[in-house]
């Protein structure tokens, strides 16, 4: 059997009723999750899985210590230990955790807040390097792009070249041999 | 009834092997509500996918903790695999399975130890981790490491396993399982053992699946939710995977599935290595996962289900990976568990969900 997977974006206000309606299906929240992004947003992940569908839920555009996001401990209380990791180390605003720790789950060197939001400059290098491979790329595929167009045109033009060139000898064929009949003619 | 106190248990407490901490509120001694706390070792590894390529990440997330160290490797690794479209050959499927299994078996081995070192009986504790010890001299002769194996590749494992080999771990197997079974005698025999485990932190199937529990703490339950049911990789070849429940959903029920899941590895090993294909144990891995590129999987580790996900950036490095671990989900079960429970017996409540505190924090 191959597992199932699936990535489909919902929106904030979707999510309680959402979650509720896998809940009645049978599928169990398997784990939440926040990701970084580039744009200095959050993406929040939400898993449910029952046999082999695994499905992924994905709300874009959270806005760290902003965007307020219920909290699914009213319907699986288990998910209390990922709400407060995703509050500790990326700032998100759960509202209406069961299991609140307020900021205290993790502890952290005095004066960090949200590490996982830290742009490390090993990974501003990383975005650095992708960025400049993306650009390196597409000028590749746009330099191919212009060199394909370049050979389709030559050969056009050299087909038709080429047709020309047949044209003319076949006409200068036909004349030597329509002047061969005449002279031939005149001879008798 | 008493006045409530709160009574703080762990993080160092001589029971736990790792850093847990309850509040546990008392009226006499009867536990009445418990607020679970870890956080003590945090130590931030999934942010070092920033700074580390896929295939150095590899060492690094077998590190996450030294119990589910190869499985670990193993999850990452197929997840990495599913990102970036790579089919592995069936021998090395069969070859990751057949280490994973081992694991299993150490791992149930030495959590019986400690189990049996928490309700007192100290020789049944060295006979668990004596047995242990031979899985372990498996793996150094397998791998070269006892604890870390670096077995795992993207792509792959590192090295093949030969058929002498195959066949001494057979034997080796078969060696065990004889005094494997007087152990487990001890274990789900002994009227001692059973007056601290019988009865002790019952937890419903209803309540199983409320709590969304996974692993050996939910099977007890008669809650079935093995992955590898799902018959992924090399097990799908299996003749006949049927997972180990109980219907005691206590500790004494925890301790059975375990029992059991040990003989059941045994078994997995056996009908592997009879039928292990031959042919490649690893194709290589090029390139880097595309930007936006993300995959997910699930693999059933000793102490439970356990989620991997990765995203691609474009470079070699990942943008995210992500484990969730058994014990993040079976915390909440625990705390339910130890309401209502004489505070003699929080020790063995605790211990029965089997906690890896470290896989946890990560």
């Amino acid at each position: 059997m191959e597992l199932n997977e699936s990535f489909v974006p919902i929106k904030v206000e979707e999510l309680f009723d959402t979650a509720k309606k896998y809940k009645e299906q049978g599928y169990q929240l398997s784990q939440m999750m926040a990701i970084h992004k580039e744009d200095d947003t959050i993406w929040l992940y939400y898993t449910f899985i029952k046999g082999n569908e695994v499905i992924n839920r994905r709300i874009e555009g959270v806005i760290k210590g902003e965007t307020e996001i219920p909290s699914l401990t009213p319907l699986f209380i288990a998910v209390f230990v990922n709400e407060n990791e995703a509050h500790d180390l990326f700032g998100v605003n759960i509202v209406g955790n069961l299991i609140d720790f307020q900021g205290a789950f993790y502890r952290f060197a005095e004066g960090v807040e949200a590490p996982m939001t830290i742009v490390s400059p090993e990974q501003l290098a990383a975005r650095e390097k992708a960025a400049k491979i993306a650009k390196a790329k597409a000028a590749k595929a746009a330099k191919e792009a212009k060199a394909a167009k370049e050979a389709a045109a030559k050969d056009t033009n050299e087909a038709a070249k080429e047709d020309t060139e047949a044209k003319s000898a076949a006409e200068a064929v036909s004349t030597e041999a329509s002047e061969d009949t005449k002279t031939k003619e005149e001879g008798e | 009834m008493g006045k409530a106190q709160v009574l703080p248990f762990g993080p160092q407490h001589p029971v736990l092997p790792e850093p847990l901490h309850l509040d546990l509120v008392v009226e006499d001694e009867t536990v009445v509500d418990v607020l679970p706390q870890i956080g003590f070792i945090h130590r931030g590894l999934e942010k070092l996918v920033e700074t580390r390529d896929i295939h150095q990440y590899i060492y690094v997330a077998e590190r996450i903790c030294g119990i589910c160290a190869f499985g670990h490797s193993y999850g990452y690794a197929e997840t990495v695999e599913r990102l970036m479209d790579v089919e592995i050959p069936p021998r090395a499927q069969y070859l990751r399975s057949i280490m994973h299994e081992l694991s299993r078996i150490h791992s149930h081995l030495l959590w019986m130890g400690l189990a049996a070192d928490a309700f007192g009986f100290e020789s049944l504790f060295m006979h668990c981790w004596r047995l242990r010890e031979r899985i372990l001299d498996i793996f150094e002769a397998v791998a070269g490491g006892r604890v870390i194996l670096s077995y795992t590749l993207i792509g792959g494992v590192t090295k093949d396993i030969d058929a002498p080999m195959l066949q001494a771990i057979k034997d080796k197997l078969n060696s065990i399982k004889k005094e494997y079974q007087e152990i487990c005698n001890a274990f789900l025999k002994d009227t001692s053992v059973k007056n601290r485990l019988v009865g002790v932190g019952y937890i419903s199937p209803e309540d199983a699946v409320q709590y969304g529990m996974v692993g050996p703490f939910a099977r007890a339950s008669n809650l079935n939710n093995d992955v590898r049911c799902l018959g992924l990789g090399a097990y799908g070849d299996l003749a006949d995977f049927q997972p180990i429940l109980s219907t005691d959903g206590d500790c004494y029920g925890r301790v059975q599935v375990r029992a059991e899941e040990v003989l059941q590895s045994i078994s997995i090993i056996e009908e592997l290595i009879d039928k292990i294909p031959d042919g490649d144990f690893y194709v290589p891995v090029k390139g880097a996962p595309a930007a936006g590129s993300e995959a997910c999987s699930i693999l059933e580790q000793p102490r439970g289900e356990v989620y991997y996900y990765c995203s691609g950036n474009g470079t070699k490095n990942l943008e995210r990976m992500r484990i969730r671990t058994p014990t993040t989900q079976n915390i909440a079960g625990m705390t339910m568990a130890l309401k209502g429970c004489d505070l003699a017996d929080v020790n063995m409540i605790v211990l029965t969900i089997d906690p890896c505190i470290s896989c946890t924090e990560r």
